[in-house]
C-alpha cells in the first residue's frame, strides 16, 4: 500500500514538475514557427530521459551510491572534475533562465520589468530552501505544477486532429529555415533531457532509502511520470501550433507566448499561462538549486540531506545560497530571458555526452550494478540520442548565431 | 612519492609508440582529412545560406510583430487580457517593428498603444477595423 | 582479508566517522616504500589540496597557496589504516567528525556565516 502511494506521488510530482522554462519556451517557439513538425524532438528527448531516469533510480537502488559520488569514485577526481565543472556552469545558466521565467511571468502580470523581480524571486527561492523542509516544498510546488495541465485541456478544446499530430512525431526537415529548425530541435531535446533531473532523482532514491523492492516501482514512476509530463510539453507545442502559427505570430518574446491559451480558455487563458510559467519555473529553480548543492556535497564528501537545517550542513547550504545569488546577478544583468533560455538549452545538448556517458559507463559496471547492468538496447538508445543531439547542437548553434545577428 | 592514482597497467603501452606511420594509418588519415574538408565545406555553405535567410527572417519577424500587436489589441478590446500587459506588449511590438525592415509599421501600433493607455476601447476597435481593411 | 584494490575501492570513497557523519572523501593514499619489501599503506588522506594536486603541478601550487592563506599551512588530514573499521560503499573510521580537521570549513561557515543569518540557528 505504501509503495502504491509512493508510486502515485512519484508519478504525480513528475508530471507536475516536468515543465520548466526550457520546455515552455522551446515548445512554444517550435509550435509557432513549425507547427507540429518538431513533436518528434520532444518524443526523442522523452524516450532518452525515461531511460536515464529509470537508470538513475536503478543505479542508486542497486549500488547504494548517488551518481555524482559514484562518478568520482569510478573515474577519480581528475576524471570527474571536467564533466562536473561543465554541468555546474550550464546549471548556472539554466537556473538564471528559470528565475528569469518567474520574473517574466511577474512582468506579464504587473507590467513591472523582469529585472526588478530578480532579487525578490531569488530571495523567495532561497528562503524556502533555508527555512522549510525540502520534501514539503518540492512536493508542494510539483502538485501546484499540475496547473500546467491547462495546456492539455486547451488541446482538447481546440480540437487537434490526432492524424496530423502523429505526422509530427516523425522527424522531417522543412523546406525553409532549416538552420532555425535544427536549432529549435536541439533546444527542445536539451530542454527535455535536463541532466539535473536524473541526478536529482538519484539523490532522492538514496534519501528515501529505496531498496531492491523498489526496482519495479522505480520503472513505473520513471516511465509514467516522464511520459505524462512529456504530453504536457507536447501540448504546449500543439497549442502554439493551433493558435499562434495560423495568426502568423512567432514566439520571439514571452509576450507573444502569453497569447496562446486565450483562444481556448478565454480571459482565464492569459492568467493560466502566467501561473504555469511562474510555478513551473519556480519549481524547477528549487530543484536545480538543490541538485547543484547535492552534486557538490556528493562530489566532495560533505554532509547532505533534504531536511537538514542549514547549521547542520553549512557547506551544502552555502553552496545553494551562492549559486542562487550568482544566477540572480545574471538575471539582473538584463540579458534577454528568452534568448538566455534557448541558448542554455542548446548548450545543455552540447555537453550531454560529457554528463551522460560517465553515467552510462557506471550503468554497465558490474561492480556497482551486479546483475542489474544495462541491456545493450538501453545503451544503444541512450548513446545514439545523446551523441546525435550533441553533433546537431554543435552544427546548429553557430548557424543560429550567424543567422540571427 | 608515488602519485596515489598511478595505474601501472594503463601506462604499459605508451613506450611502444610507432615512429613510422604504417600505410593503413596514412590511408585512414587521408580519408579522415577528406571527410573533415567535406564537413567544413558543408558548414560554410550552410552558413552562407543562413546569411541569405536573414533578410527573409527579418521580414517574418516584422510580420509576426504586426500580427502580435493586432491580436493583443483585439484581445484587450474583448476584455481577455489586462491593460497593463497590452500596453507593454504593444510597446515591445512597436520597438521591434521600428528596428526592422518596415519601421513605418510601428506607427499604427503606437496609436493602438495610446488608445490602450487611455482605456479607449472604441478608438482601438476602430483602428483595428481600419488596419484589417488594408 | 583478501586483496583490496586501492584505486578502485579506497580512493575517492566517502569517509564516515563513528556516528556515520560525513568526513570527506579519500583524496589521497600515502604509501610507505620499504627496501626489500613491497610498499605498504602508510595512511589515507583527506584534503582538498591533495585532491586538486592530482590534476597536475599547476593545480597543486595554486591549491597549496589558497590553503596556506586560509589555514596558515596546508595540512591534509591523515589517518592510518588501523583506524578503518569497515569499508564497502563508504569507509567508516574511528574518529569524531565534530573535532576532525576536514570539517574546519564546515564549522567556520556554521559559526561565522550560517548562525549569523536568520533561521540558521
Amino acid at each position: 500500500m505504501k509503495k502504491i502511494l509512493g508510486i502515485a506521488l512519484g508519478v504525480v510530482t513528475s508530471i507536475g514538475g516536468f515543465l520548466d522554462v526550457g520546455s515552455i519556451a522551446t515548445s512554444a517557439q517550435a509550435g509557432a514557427a513549425f507547427g507540429y513538425s518538431l513533436l518528434w524532438a520532444v518524443l526523442l528527448g522523452t524516450i532518452c530521459v525515461i531511460f536515464l531516469v529509470e537508470m538513475s533510480g536503478r543505479f542508486s537502488i542497486v549500488s547504494g551510491h548517488t551518481i555524482t559520488a559514484a562518478v568520482r569514485k569510478r573515474f577519480g577526481f581528475a576524471g570527474f572534475i571536467l564533466p562536473f565543472a561543465a554541468a555546474l556552469l550550464v546549471n548556472l545558466l539554466v537556473l538564471a533562465s528559470e528565475i528569469g521565467g518567474v520574473c517574466v511571468a511577474l512582468q506579464l502580470l504587473t507590467g513591472i520589468g523582469f529585472q526588478v523581480w530578480a532579487i525578490p524571486v531569488a530571495m523567495a527561492l532561497w528562503l524556502l530552501l533555508w527555512l522549510a523542509t525540502f520534501d514539503v516544498v518540492e512536493d508542494g510546488t510539483a502538485l501546484l505544477g499540475l496547473v500546467t495541465l491547462c495546456f492539455v485541456v486547451a488541446v482538447f478544446k481546440l480540437g487537434a486532429q490526432p492524424g496530423e499530430l502523429a505526422a509530427g512525431l516523425v522527424p522531417s526537415l522543412p523546406a525553409q529555415e532549416r538552420a532555425h529548425y535544427l536549432f529549435l530541435a536541439v533546444s527542445v531535446i536539451g530542454a527535455t533531457i535536463a541532466p539535473y533531473l536524473f541526478l536529482f532523482y538519484s539523490s532522492g532514491a538514496i534519501e528515501d532509502k529505496w531498496d531492491k523492492s523498489w526496482i519495479t516501482a522505480n520503472r513505473v514512476i520513471a516511465t509514467s511520470g516522464m511520459s505524462f509530463g512529456a504530453l504536457i510539453a507536447m501540448a504546449v507545442m500543439v497549442v502554439a501550433a493551433l493558435t499562434l502559427k495560423p495568426q502568423g505570430i512567432r514566439v520571439e518574446e514571452y509576450e507573444q507566448a502569453a497569447l496562446m491559451l486565450v483562444p481556448a480558455l478565454g480571459g482565464w487563458g492569459f492568467y493560466l499561462f502566467i501561473a504555469s510559467l511562474a510555478i513551473a519555473c519556480f519549481g524547477a529553480a528549487l530543484e536545480l538549486s538543490l541538485a547543484t548543492a547535492y552534486a557538490a556535497a556528493q562530489a566532495f564528501g560533505w554532509n547532505w540531506g533534504e531536511n537538514l537545517k542549514p547549521r547542520a550542513a553549512a557547506r551544502f547550504s552555502m553552496t545553494y545560497t551562492v549559486f542562487i545569488a550568482l544566477s540572480a546577478l545574471i538575471v539582473l544583468s538584463g540579458l534577454n530571458p528568452m534568448k538566455l533560455t534557448l541558448f542554455s538549452m542548446a548548450i545543455t545538448a552540447v555537453i550531454l555526452p560529457l554528463t551522460v556517458m560517465p553515467f552510462l559507463v557506471l550503468m554497465n559496471d558490474r561492480r556497482y550494478m551486479g546483475s542489474h547492468v544495462n541491456s545493450r538496447f538501453s545503451n544503444v538508445v541512450v548513446t545514439l540520442i545523446v551523441v546525435l543531439s550533441a553533433i546537431l547542437a554543435i552544427i546548429a548553434i553557430p548557424l543560429e548565431i550567424i543567422g540571427s545577428r | 612519492m608515488i602519485r596515489s592514482d598511478y595505474d601501472a597497467t594503463s601506462h604499459a603501452g605508451v613506450a611502444g609508440y610507432p615512429t613510422a606511420l604504417s600505410p593503413t594509418v596514412r590511408a585512414s588519415a587521408l580519408l579522415a582529412s577528406r571527410a573533415m574538408l567535406r564537413i567544413a565545406a558543408a558548414l560554410i555553405l550552410a552558413a552562407i545560406a543562413a546569411c541569405g535567410d536573414r533578410h527573409e527572417q527579418e521580414l517574418r519577424s516584422a510580420a509576426s510583430w504586426s500580427k502580435t500587436a493586432l491580436v493583443v489589441a483585439r484581445y484587450w478590446t474583448e476584455g481577455q487580457v489586462p491593460g497593463t500587459y497590452a500596453r507593454r506588449a504593444l510597446e515591445k511590438a512597436s520597438q521591434e517593428l521600428a528596428k526592422g525592415p518596415l519601421p513605418d509599421a510601428a506607427e499604427p501600433v503606437d496609436e493602438l498603444r495610446a488608445a490602450v493607455e487611455r482605456g479607449d476601447r472604441d478608438t482601438a476597435r476602430r483602428l483595428l477595423q481600419e488596419l484589417s481593411a488594408r | 582479508m583478501n586483496d583490496i584494490d586501492l584505486v578502485r575501492d579506497i580512493l575517492d570513497t566517502q569517509v564516515l566517522d563513528r556516528e556515520k557523519r560525513a568526513l570527506g572523501k579519500v583524496d589521497g593514499v600515502g604509501l610507505e616504500l620499504r627496501d626489500g619489501a613491497p610498499p605498504r599503506v602508510a595512511y589515507l588522506e583527506i584534503g582538498a589540496v591533495t585532491a586538486w594536486a592530482r590534476l597536475g603541478p599547476r593545480f597543486a601550487r595554486w591549491a597549496t597557496r589558497l590553503a596556506s592563506r586560509w589555514q596558515g599551512e596546508a595540512h591534509p588530514y591523515r589517518f592510518p589504516w588501523s583506524r578503518v573499521r569497515d569499508f564497502g560503499i563508504d569507509i567508516e573510521i574511528d574518529a569524531d567528525a565534530e573535532r576532525a580537521p576536514p570539517l574546519d570549513l564546515e564549522r567556520w561557515l556554521r559559526d561565522k556565516v550560517v548562525k549569523r543569518i536568520p533561521g540558521g540557528q
